[in-house]
């Protein structure tokens, strides 16, 4: 059998504890709505709850008081004025942008001009090679024909020498 | 003048139709590079090469969509790749400041606190808070909240913008606010 003041001591324990809890579990539904709460966007039932619960509960109090100040300072941020030479300054990269391309241009075509020069020499040399190689085989081709020709007509090979063959062998 | 006799002109070479349009929209791109890239140099760099690129390519510009959703456009994947150009320079300046014997630099270096805001260290601190957090979100939700956070574009805007539907760009901004409070949770719990 459990004693009057033995039950009362359970039921004040279970109270606190329960109470504990309920701290806890309001703590972390706190935490979980902050943005919300700050930007009242919870019920009105939902959000008076949680705000006796901020009231009451230190720690959840210092947690919203400071999340609230840091998130808070996005509205009261001030946006950042721009340079008066803003206009200048870009007419300024536009134009040393449209020298730039010119100035790439010029180094361009200079970097380029020894490259151009050397290729027409190469072209103008191995044209010359071709041509000077065909040149050769067209005369080795005539001396060829040539000497053939003196062979023919010295053992009369040809047709003019063959008749004269003919006509000097019937003669004989 | 409106958009469309502004690009017609430029196409045709206007270089004073070209300066009302910088002028109409300078500070729309200045502050979209700037929400991304948080430093006045680069946003303004970047913000230039934003108008360059137009200038040189507004003759392919269809008219669909809003020429400030166009510009937004180039802004956010200029300053995107501009900071994916720099993140091993980012990553090492910031060894050689976590090595430097001044930790207090930290606040010394450009912030949007700069113009007019409350000068205090608690402040500047905040900023900071809220910028590490912000930018260590996913690419995408930082885009959409920062437009729609700063920018003050609607969720139908930032739509267009992001080439998204409706309801993508509100769940990223969902998921957004959703891990900036984690983040600032564990930051001021621990």
């Amino acid at each position: 059998m459990i004693s009057k003041s033995k039950f009362f001591l359970i039921n004040v324990s279970y109270k606190e504890e329960y109470s504990k809890i309920c701290k806890t579990m309001k703590c972390r539904q706190v935490h979980k709505n902050l943005i919300d709460l700050i930007e009242h966007t919870l019920p009105e039932s939902i959000s008076d709850e949680m705000f006796r619960h901020i009231k009451s509960c230190l720690d959840c109090g210092e947690l919203y008081d400071n999340v609230s100040a840091t998130y808070t300072v996005i509205n009261s941020v001030p946006k950042p004025e721009i340079n008066p030479f803003f206009f200048t300054r870009l007419q300024q990269r536009l134009e040393s942008g449209k020298q730039k391309e010119a100035h790439i241009g010029m180094v361009l075509i200079k970097r380029l001009q020894p490259i151009a020069i050397i290729c027409l020499i190469f072209i103008g040399i191995s044209s010359g090679i071709f041509i000077g190689k065909n040149l050769v085989t067209y005369k080795n081709n005539s001396d060829q024909k040539a000497v053939l020709d003196a062979y023919a007509s010295e053992y009369y090979l040809n047709k003019t020498g063959e008749e004269t063959l003919n006509t000097l062998l019937t003669n004989e | 003048m409106t958009d469309a006799e502004l690009i017609q002109r430029i196409i045709s070479r206007d270089q004073t139709a070209f300066k009302i349009l910088v002028e109409k929209y300078q500070s729309l791109v200045y502050h979209a590079c700037y929400n991304l890239l948080r430093s006045f140099d680069d946003a303004e760099d970047i913000a230039q090469d934003v108008f360059i690129e137009v200038f040189e390519s507004i003759d392919q510009f269809r008219q669909e969509s809003q020429l400030s959703t166009w510009l937004y456009r180039i802004a956010i994947n200029k300053s995107l790749n501009h900071l994916r150009k720099n993140k091993w320079k980012k990553l090492f300046n910031s060894l050689e400041h976590y090595f430097s014997l001044d930790k207090n630099v930290k606040f010394d270096v450009e912030d949007s606190s700069a113009n007019n805001a409350p000068d205090t260290i608690e402040y500047k601190e905040r900023v900071n808070i809220l910028h590490e957090a912000l930018d260590a979100l996913p690419k995408n939700q930082r885009i959409a909240f920062s437009m729609h956070k700063f920018d003050e574009l609607s969720y139908q805007e930032i739509a267009n913008v992001m080439n998204l539907s409706l309801s993508s760009v509100e769940s990223l901004i969902h998921r957004a606010k959703l891990n900036l409070q984690k983040k600032l949770v564990n930051y001021y719990k621990n």
